[in-house]
C-alpha cells in the first residue's frame, strides 16, 4: 500500500519494485501500470521550510505538533520543551522556530502527506512545497 | 560560558519552566523554547533601558543619590502623607508582595495591584455565583478533551498557550493530543487564536451576558424563544451548549473580551455560574482567566492569605477593609485621594488614563523597579532593583495558582539589589 501511495504520487517508479521487474508472473502488471503512469521522473519531495522567519514568534506549535519531534523525543510531544537541539527538526531558539534536521521529515517516508507543522502554524511561517 | 536548565520564563503567567539559557558574564547568549516575549525579558544588554542609579527629584530635575539617601526620602514621604497608596506588585516576587502589605499595614495605607482591573475581578465574581471551579494546567492537557477561549486570544498573548499547556500537547489520558481534543473560540473577531480553534464563535460586542445565559438555560432544559442570541443563530448556541455538556472534561479560559467588556465581572460570575451547571450535568467543567502578567496572580493568592481580600485593601482604620470602587488604586487616584503614591512592579503611567496620569506626577511618587518607564519619569524618588526571574529568585504563582521558584542566572549592573532588600529597609526605618 505505501509502495502505491508513492508511485502515484510520483515518489517512486515502477522499476523500483523488483518483483514487477523481475517475476515473470506479474508481467502483465507491469505493462498496465506504464501503459496507465508513462514514463515520468519520480518528482522531488517537497519539505517544510520557513518561509516567513519574521512572522515566527516562537509559540512552538509546530515543536509540538510534529509527529517527527514527538517520536524522537516524548516529552516534546507533551509540550515540553527541547532538552537538546540535536535530533529534532524544529526548536525553538532565541524565540525564533529553526529547522535543526529535516532529515528526519516524515515527508520522506511513507507518510508523505504529512502537513501539520504547515497547517496548524498561526502565522504562515512553514511551507511545504 | 553557563548553561542553565529549566529556567522559569516571567514574560507572561504562563511561567513556562523549561527555558534553557546560555550566559557568559552577564550576556545572556542563547535561549532555548522562550517565545519572543519570553526572549523579550531576557535582554541580551543587561543595561539597556535599565534604571541603574537611585534618582531624587529636587528642584524639578532628578539627581543622582545613595540607596541610603534615596530610602531615607521614601520613608519621609511616607511618614508624612495621610493617604498611602501601594501600588503594582505583579511583575515582582512574593516575597516583594509580602513586605509591601507589611508597609501597607504600618503605615495605615491601601495596597491595590493590576489584578483590581484585570482578572482579580474573579475574586468578586465568585462571591456573587457559587464558587470558582478551577484546576491546573497539568490537569488540562492531560485530560481535557473540550477547550473555550472565551474573550481572550492566546496565539497573541499566551504564545506557547497552545503548544505548552492546552491544545496541543499529548497528555496522560489524550494521549494523541489535538486529534483527540476540540475547541471553541468565542469573541467578537477572527483573531490570531481562530486558526487554531476548530470552532470559531464570532458573536456581536457586548453581548456575551445574553449569551452565557442563553447557554445556561439551554442546558437546565428551558424552552428558547428567540431564533438569535448574540447575533448567532440558535441552533449553533445549542450545538455549542451540547458540546460543552457531552464533553469529558470541559477547560475554559476566559480574558478581557468577557471580563472588561460591557457587565465587566458579571460576565465572569454568570460564566461561573455556567461552569457549576455544567458540573451538576455530571460534566467535569473548570475555568482559568488568563492573567497577564507573571504574578499578577501571586498577589491576589498572598494578600488573600494574610487579609482574606484579593486586591484593593485599605488599612486606614488598622484592619482590613475591601470595597472595590472605593479601596481600589483606580478610584482613590481618580477622586484624588492619594496624597502619596509607591509603586513596585508596574507602570501607571503608561496604562491609566490621561487624568490619572497627570494627577500621579503632581503627587510624591516612588518608583521601584529595574526599567526606565514613564512612571519613573514623573517620581520624586526612583530606586533601581533586579529583574524577578533572572537576576533575582523568588516564588511567583503560574495562571492557575500554581507557586514555582524562579532561579537567578546572571548578576545584575553593579549597586542594583532586590526590591525585597529594599523594601525590607523601607520597613525597617517606618
Amino acid at each position: 500500500m505505501a509502495f502505491a501511495v508513492r508511485l502515484l504520487s510520483g515518489q517512486a517508479k515502477i522499476e523500483d519494485c523488483p518483483d514487477l521487474v523481475e517475476r515473470e508472473e506479474f508481467r502483465e502488471n507491469y505493462e498496465k501500470l506504464k501503459e496507465l503512469l508513462g514514463e515520468r521522473p519520480a518528482a522531488e519531495v517537497s519539505l517544510p521550510r520557513i518561509d516567513n522567519e519574521e512572522a515566527c514568534n516562537g509559540c512552538g506549535i509546530c515543536v509540538v505538533v510534529c509527529p517527527a519531534n514527538a517520536r524522537a523525543d516524548p516529552e516534546v510531544g507533551s509540550g515540553k520543551g527541547a532538552s537538546r537541539k540535536e535530533g529534532l527538526i524544529f526548536v525553538v531558539v532565541n524565540g525564533k522556530v529553526k529547522i535543526m534536521d529535516i532529515s528526519k521529515c516524515r515527508r520522506q517516508e511513507d507518510l508523505t502527506t504529512c502537513r501539520v507543522c504547515e497547517e496548524f502554524c498561526p502565522n504562515n511561517v512553514i511551507k511545504i512545497g | 560560558m553557563r548553561s542553565f536548565h529549566n529556567v522559569i520564563c516571567t514574560g507572561c503567567s504562563l511561567l513556562c519552566d523549561d527555558i534553557q539559557v546560555t550566559v557568559e558574564g552577564s550576556h545572556i547568549k542563547e535561549i532555548l523554547n522562550a517565545c519572543s516575549k519570553g526572549c523579550s525579558r531576557f535582554v541580551s544588554d543587561p543595561k539597556e533601558g535599565r534604571l541603574l542609579s537611585p534618582l531624587i527629584k529636587r528642584n524639578g530635575r532628578a539627581e543622582k543619590a545613595s540607596l541610603e539617601d534615596a530610602v531615607k526620602e521614601t520613608v519621609e514621604i511616607l511618614k508624612t502623607s495621610d493617604r498611602p497608596l501601594l501600588y503594582g506588585w505583579s511583575n515582582c516576587v512574593s516575597e516583594a508582595q509580602i513586605l509591601g502589605i507589611k508597609i501597607a499595614r504600618k503605615i495605615r495605607g491601601a495596597i491595590d495591584a493590576t489584578s483590581s482591573f484585570c482578572q482579580g475581578v474573579v475574586y468578586l465574581a465568585a462571591c456573587e455565583a457559587k464558587g470558582y471551579h478551577t484546576v491546573s494546567l497539568g490537569e488540562v492537557f492531560n485530560r481535557a478533551d473540550l477547550l473555550v477561549f472565551w474573550g481572550c486570544n492566546p496565539a497573541d498573548a499566551h504564545l506557547r498557550h497552545f503548544s505548552r499547556y492546552t491544545f496541543f500537547p499529548r497528555g496522560r489520558y489524550r494521549q494523541t493530543g489535538f486529534e483527540e481534543r476540540d475547541s471553541i473560540l468565542i469573541d467578537v473577531r477572527e483573531s490570531g487564536s481562530a486558526k487554531i480553534a476548530r470552532t470559531p464563535l464570532i458573536i456581536e460586542p457586548e453581548t456575551d451576558y445574553e449569551l452565557i445565559q442563553t447557554i445556561r438555560a439551554i442546558i437546565k432544559g428551558h424552552e428558547i424563544q428567540h431564533g438569535k442570541v448574540s447575533g448567532v443563530g440558535f441552533e449553533k448556541v445549542k450545538s455549542i451548549a451540547d458540546k460543552m455538556v457531552n464533553s469529558r472534561f470541559c477547560v475554559i479560559f476566559y480574558g478581557l473580551g468577557l471580563s472588561g467588556t460591557k457587565g465587566t465581572y458579571r460576565n465572569v460570575s454568570a460564566l461561573l455560574s455556567l461552569v457549576d451547571d455544567i458540573n451538576r450535568r455530571g460534566t467535569r467543567c473548570a475555568v482559568i482567566p488568563m492573567a497577564g502578567h507573571f504574578n499578577m496572580v501571586g498577589f491576589n493568592r498572598v494578600l488573600l492569605e494574610l487579609t482574606g481580600y484579593p486586591y484593593g485593601v485599605d488599612f486606614h482604620d488598622g484592619s482590613a477593609y475591601w470595597n472595590p470602587g472605593e479601596t481600589t488604586a483606580f478610584d482613590l487616584l481618580k477622586k484624588e485621594e492619594v496624597d502619596a503614591l509607591v509603586v513596585v512592579g508596574a507602570d501607571p503611567v503608561s496604562h491609566f488614563p490621561r487624568k490619572i496620569a497627570k494627577y500621579i506626577s503632581e503627587i510624591p511618587t516612588i518608583y521601584i523597579g529595574p526599567h526606565v518607564t514613564p512612571t519613573s519619569a514623573v517620581s520624586r524618588v526612583s530606586i533601581p532593583a533586579t529583574i524577578a526571574g533572572i537576576e533575582q529568585e523568588g516564588v511567583a504563582y503560574r495562571l492557575d495558582g500554581l507557586p514555582l521558584k524562579l532561579k537567578k542566572i546572571a548578576d545584575p549592573p553593579d549597586g542594583v539589589i532586590p526590591d525585597v532588600a529594599i523594601l525590607e529597609a523601607i520597613l525597617k526605618r517606618l
